[in-house]
């Protein structure tokens, strides 16, 4: 056997079939889910196995879509996490810029505190964040759960960025100085391109974290009508019962804005997850 | 720059007008000079956030001094709400689940209504058994009324029928039961007499089978906690001995959700629940009632008669911040009596504690399910043991028992070890409880 052929056999054995394998570990709960969300409620508890199912409906789209109210549901998603991402991005831009590149007091200790406050859980804090909304006159507002969002991602992605501005030469920064640009504008027409990778990391996993949070909108608001998707996927789960096609259905809705942020992002989110990792 | 900066004053702009909304709301609720009530339930799905939404524009419709805010949560919001008592931002009413209630009482979170149902149309339509349970809940020992009443879960064994029969088996007592469970077995079918609760929830329902088995009458007798009582060691001995013989492995760790898809794919013949699972046998069996019924735990070898839980958890409490205590009550005695309870009930699967709603209403008698639960619930041979549901941390005994429960399925730990321990367990709470008390 030549060498060539051994070594594409290798590959294929050693490579390919556990990536695939692993593969297949993900996407096929997410073509089950699919598949279910197309089904009935009869079908989806037989005994019988079948991936695809006998007649398409998309009955429990239209169900969970207008009857179970996930439309403002996803509606209110969509306002948390993008004004969540356009401040946090924005700010740990600034921030990740002062803790790279500015020498202030306390600069260490700062970034400590910064990262204490990774290490408590949010779970921790909650009543202390109930009462403090409360005299806020915040605890039912969706501009109160923004506001969170963005305090609890703050910190993690600040560093971040710093870590991603430290890997931009400073000469680059002088160069752009002596061509007469402020602070300012060096930020946005400089290292903002340089760092373009780290900043869509960070708009990635700020987006991901805010349209994933339960606990603390579960907590906070006591509208129903405001609620995030991923309390509204709950209604879906009954004391007694799951309806398994519609939770499949609602999963599948939720899972779009995601998909198609990643979709867009994922050349820059690899490239940007990559560059800083060695950086101190 | 500057579309960053026009950008960033437009998003500060939609924010805004999103906070400064809720100001206005709360404004125009107050200038109009209505009385605002908020009620929260748990627990809910889109059918019974209607229901409760119809109700309460009903009551609206006929009381135009009151503005009635809804808020329908998603699963048990035990946790959200001791956060929101805590911060004083509970809901006027709330529609409990239970067994928090005497956390709230002990933390003041609620007022007792005792003097309320006195002067109130509800004294005489709940069941005077009904209104005597909840004083004997009391945690202060007063005999008070911190929640009004809506209706008892009513534990039953789901069966086949269909099999039952087909072996000449009954289901009415025990021993019957124990000897149909293995005729009705044949593992080459998929097909098992029996399926067990080996996980989340399996202590609790193992207990109400203990003493519907024993027929002991209270968890505690004479200060002295019955839990490992010889006739209890025998049930779990006998009981458990069936896992993994007449039951399917898996068994070990089956929550309610696989409890249901065992039965309801018709894998095991009997399970044991409340009747809030009827609608998903009727759905799971087309309606089909050869395939499926329920029947009262059975009559235990000691006592002959049916002994079960009383277990009426669901109920209204009020607040201790609201400010108009007495137009919440009223609407409390709304939402449990009448067309409110009835529907409440039917959705939650409780049998209601409505007199004239368990006398009059067509669905009590319509379905088999509780036409045999109310008949069994006012008959003689029935029997309600005293389970200390108040009893402070006994829920997190009956969470950390799990794993040993399932150590006896496999035979690693046995009955007797398994019951001293939990006896234990329980019996320390009790002289806690009543050291503070002295």
């Amino acid at each position: 056997m030549k060498q060539k052929t051994k070594n594409n056999l290798a590959r294929f054995f050693v490579l390919y079939i556990p990536l695939f394998l692993f593969m297949a570990f993900i996407v096929f709960p997410l073509l089950w889910a699919m598949s279910l969300s197309f089904r009935d409620g009869a079908s989806i508890i037989s005994k019988e196995f079948r991936f695809l199912p006998k007649s398409f409906m998309i009955d429990n789209y239209r169900y969970v879509w207008n009857t179970v109210k996930l439309s403002q549901f996803f509606k209110n998603s969509l306002i948390t996490s993008f004004g969540c991402v356009f401040f946090v991005g924005l700010m740990s831009l600034m921030n990740g810029y002062a803790l790279s590149r500015i020498d202030f007091g306390f600069k260490r200790p700062f970034m400590i505190i910064l990262l204490m406050t990774q290490m408590v859980p949010m779970v921790f804090n909650i009543s202390a964040i109930f009462i403090l909304m409360t005299k806020l006159n915040l605890n039912n507002s969706l501009f109160g759960i923004i506001l969170l969002h963005i305090a609890a991602s703050l910190p993690y992605n600040s560093l971040m960025m710093k870590s991603f501005i430290s890997g931009v030469p400073r000469e680059i920064d002088e160069a752009a100085s002596l061509d007469g640009c402020t602070q300012v504008q060096t930020l946005w027409h400089v290292i903002l391109p340089a760092v373009r990778p780290g900043f869509v990391t960070v708009i990635a996993y700020s987006f991901i974290t805010c349209w994933n949070e339960y606990l603390v909108s579960y907590t906070l608001l006591t509208d129903a009508s405001k609620f995030p998707i991923s309390v509204g996927l709950k209604y879906l789960q009954g004391e007694f019962s799951t309806d398994y096609g519609a939770l499949a259905a609602g999963c599948v809705i939720a899972l779009i804005p995601p998909v198609l942020l990643f979709a867009y992002v994922q050349r820059h989110l690899v490239e940007g997850m990559n560059a800083g990792a060695v950086k101190g | 720059m500057k579309k960053l900066l026009v950008l960033t004053l437009v998003v500060f702009m939609i924010a805004g007008g999103l906070f400064a909304q809720g100001g206005k709301e709360a404004e125009a609720a107050a200038s109009d000079g209505k009385i605002t009530l908020t009620v929260w339930q748990d627990n809910t799905t889109p059918d019974r956030q209607a229901h409760l939404e119809k109700t309460v524009a009903d009551y609206m419709a006929t009381h135009p001094n009151i503005d009635v805010k809804v808020t329908s949560l998603p699963n048990s919001a035990a946790d959200k709400m001791m956060v929101a008592f805590a911060a004083n931002q509970g809901p006027d009413i709330y529609f409990s689940s239970g067994p928090e209630v005497s956390d709230w009482v002990e933390a003041g979170y609620i007022i007792p209504l005792d003097e309320y149902v006195e002067k109130s149309f509800v004294k005489d339509r709940l069941l005077p058994q009904s209104i005597a349970d909840v004083k004997s809940k009391d945690i202060t020992g007063q005999d008070r009324i911190w929640f009004l009443p809506l209706g008892t879960a009513f534990y039953v064994l789901w069966v086949r029928p269909d099999w039952i029969n087909a072996v000449g088996g009954k289901s009415d007592t025990w021993d019957n039961l124990f000897d149909a469970i293995p005729k009705m077995t044949d593992k080459s079918k998929d097909q098992y007499g029996l399926a067990i609760r080996g996980g989340k929830g399996s202590v609790t329902f193992l207990e109400r089978m203990m003493y519907s088995y024993s027929g002991i009458d209270s968890v505690f007798i004479d200060g002295k906690c019955t839990i490992n009582d010889p006739k209890n060691v025998e049930f779990v001995d006998r009981y458990s001995k069936m896992y993994n013989v007449y039951t399917a492995e898996g068994d070990l760790n089956y929550g309610w959700t696989e409890l249901s898809a065992a039965f309801d794919s018709g894998s095991a013949g009997v399970i044991i629940h409340n009747l809030g699972s009827g609608d998903n046998h009727v759905k799971a069996f087309n309606n089909d009632l050869t395939k499926f019924e329920a029947v009262p735990l059975p009559v235990g070898p000691y006592t002959g008669k049916i002994t079960t839980q009383f277990q009426q958890e669901a109920g209204l409490v009020i607040s201790k911040t609201c400010k108009h205590p007495d137009e919440a009550f009223e609407l409390g005695s709304y939402l449990a009596t009448g067309a409110s309870v009835s529907g409440f009930c039917r959705m939650y699967g409780l049998v209601p504690v409505d007199k004239e709603v368990l006398a009059k209403d067509a669905w009590l008698k319509d379905l088999p399910w509780y036409d045999m639960a109310s008949k069994a619930m006012l008959s003689d041979n029935i029997v309600f043991y005293n389970y200390y549901s108040w009893l402070p941390g006994k829920n997190k005994v009956y969470q950390d028992l799990v794993p040993d429960f399932q150590q006896v399925l496999v035979g690693k730990l046995s009955a007797q070890d398994f019951l001293d321990d939990w006896a234990g367990r329980f019996q320390k709470l009790y002289d806690e409880f009543y050291a503070t008390k002295k």
